[in-house]
């Protein structure tokens, strides 16, 4: 009797010695992955923020069909924006590109004279446009 | 690059797809981030160029234009709540971006008509005003304007110029009372790191109303889904205007001028207009006179599965889902029609994220005959506002027809 006692004391001792070392081994570690200082106001919880964000950029340019005209687009066109942006619109009526040549020129500042601005609208329209359907013309009998 | 005529160039579109025609002119100048050029024209219409493009930190995106950069981002990103940070999509107006910030050395002024001109470090903004958070939706004024019929001259967005993200930000109204505005301001002004290309460009800069600077919902964000902002979507802060078009949320924000006179320049005047009328409506051959700038998002709703280019099974469940969005009243009711919009049923709207978030919408459907089906989803908000069937304006502005999305069942 006395020894089964003595046997159970021991017993409930070692595992409240293991269940201690084990769970104070797992909140050890815990602490230890946590950074040692919370900062006072934890505002945000952005994380790998750099002073100096820095990215380079490539320009994917396509290249242009030849044409009267082409060297005037890639002056005074490609300051401001890729050649994509062309590539980009649908085929539009000629009426449109020259609404959209005059607008870079009224609303962005692009310094394309007049008649420059008839060269490019005809380059633009050799290749990704076409003359504007006379609505006289379209209502003709056939 | 030597024969590259325009019959030459539409046949290598039509056909072989535009690496062929990019090969064909023996172009030096696509970099190696390009890495596929054959994103499939819906629309049959062969004439937009579109590839896609690595950025950095950016994922692949659909790449519409390259200086400055128009980044689309691809459907399936939007069966995800929240938009990720490198798929969001990216849009600058001129080529002059910023690639470099040192954050040692960046300030958000506050000028004007204050008592008290600031000069705010991202650490101030960070930490001298109480954060705020929110999810939000945001799409460019030109999302879809690809759809438009007459086609419109513009960036040719197709669904992907949107996003949904999670901000951290200083309340815009907080920032102005540490300012101090005086008497008499009636707008608030925002303009980005972004320079114009020439000086006669007129710098991108866009205004606000007094009353809407200082309401609860506008912040300047520094974070975003628990990230820094990628440089191209703005680091490291930007204005937040829920329920308003992207073209309000200045990317980079290093000036804030409260104005006792409103603000005149190409992009209130000019750009980024409307017709005043319900819907931004006009008629192609009579374009209204009267225009108003954009501002906030009208009611609609999209599909975001299935997606078109899938086949689906006869007999077999479908689950349709999709993404509804509006100005922040909130999204009352998303109905989907399988039959062209003869016959409409309710779909189930999935919890509310935040006010001015996009909310989900599912429905189930089982298609029984092997045909195609077209499908239509239209929403409906608290306001009462729902989508009409047809809209053209000459800007290609605030699409919000009923979508149509044709789908073909096999046996």
């Amino acid at each position: 009797m006395q020894t089964l006692r003595v046997v159970v004391v021991l017993l409930a001792v070692a595992v409240a010695i293991l269940a201690y070392a084990l769970w104070g081994r797992t909140s050890r570690e815990r602490r230890a992955s946590m950074p040692a200082q919370e900062p006072v106001i934890p505002i945000s919880r952005l994380t790998e923020l750099r002073p100096v964000k820095d990215i380079g950029l490539d320009y994917h340019a396509p290249d242009l069909p030849p044409g009267p005209g082409q060297d005037t687009f890639a002056t005074q066109c490609v300051i401001c924006h890729s050649p994509r942006y062309v590539l980009n619109q649908p085929v539009f009526p000629r009426k449109v590109w020259t609404a959209e040549v005059h607008k870079m020129v009224k609303g962005y500042g692009a310094p394309i004279d007049p008649a420059q601005e008839k060269v490019i609208v005809n380059y633009l329209v050799s290749w990704h446009g076409k003359e504007d359907v006379s609505v006289h013309a379209k209502s003709l009998p056939k | 690059m030597t024969k590259c005529v325009r019959r030459d160039f539409l046949k290598s579109i039509g056909a072989l797809g535009l690496s062929a025609f990019l090969a064909a002119c023996k172009s030096g100048s696509i970099a190696r981030t390009v890495i596929d050029a054959g994103v499939p024209d819906t629309r049959g219409m062969g004439s937009n160029l579109r590839t896609w493009a690595r950025y950095p930190e950016k994922t692949d995106l659909m790449m519409l234009a390259d200086r400055p950069p128009l980044l689309e981002t691809p459907l399936h990103y939007f069966l995800q709540d929240l938009t990720p940070n490198e798929a969001y999509f990216v849009r600058w107006h001129y080529a002059g971006i910023p690639t470099n910030i040192d954050l040692r050395t960046f300030r958000t002024q506050v000028i004007g008509a204050v008592d008290r001109p600031l000069q705010l470090s991202f650490d101030d903004l960070r930490t001298k005003f109480e954060p705020v958070t929110m999810t939000a939706f945001s799409q460019c004024s030109g999302n879809l304007r690809d759809f438009f019929q007459p086609k419109v001259p513009g960036a040719q967005w197709t669904n992907g110029a949107m996003g949904n993200a999670r901000y951290v930000g200083a309340r815009l109204k907080d920032v102005l009372k540490a300012a101090g505005v005086k008497a008499g301001a009636v707008e608030v002004s925002f303009r980005g790191v972004d320079e114009p290309p020439l000086q006669a460009s007129p710098h991108f800069e866009k205004p606000l109303t007094i009353d809407h600077a200082l309401n609860e919902d506008v912040i300047i964000a520094y974070e975003m889904n628990g990230k820094p902002l990628p440089m191209l979507n703005g680091f490291p802060v930007r204005l937040v205007v829920p329920g308003w078009f992207a073209t309000y949320w200045v990317k980079c924000l290093s000036q804030i001028t409260v104005r006792t006179e409103p603000l005149h320049n190409f992009w209130v005047d000019t750009a980024y207009r409307v017709p005043l009328t319900p819907g931004y409506n006009e008629d192609s051959k009579h374009p209204s006179e009267r225009t108003i700038p954009i501002t906030r998002q009208l009611t609609r709703a999209a599909f975001v599965t299935p997606e078109p280019s899938v086949q689906l099974k006869r007999d077999a469940l479908v689950d349709i889902q999709g993404i509804a969005l509006d100005d922040g009243t909130g999204i009352r009711r998303v109905e989907v029609s399988t039959d062209r919009g003869r016959t409409w049923a309710d779909a189930a709207l999935d919890p509310v994220i935040d006010k001015y978030s996009w909310r989900r919408w599912r429905m189930s459907w089982r298609p029984t005959e092997a045909r195609g089906y077209s499908l239509q989803c239209r929403a409906t908000n608290a306001a009462g506002e729902t989508q009409s069937v047809s809209q053209w304006n000459h800007g290609g502005y605030g699409r919000n027809v009923i979508q149509t999305l044709d789908v073909e069942v096999v046996a």
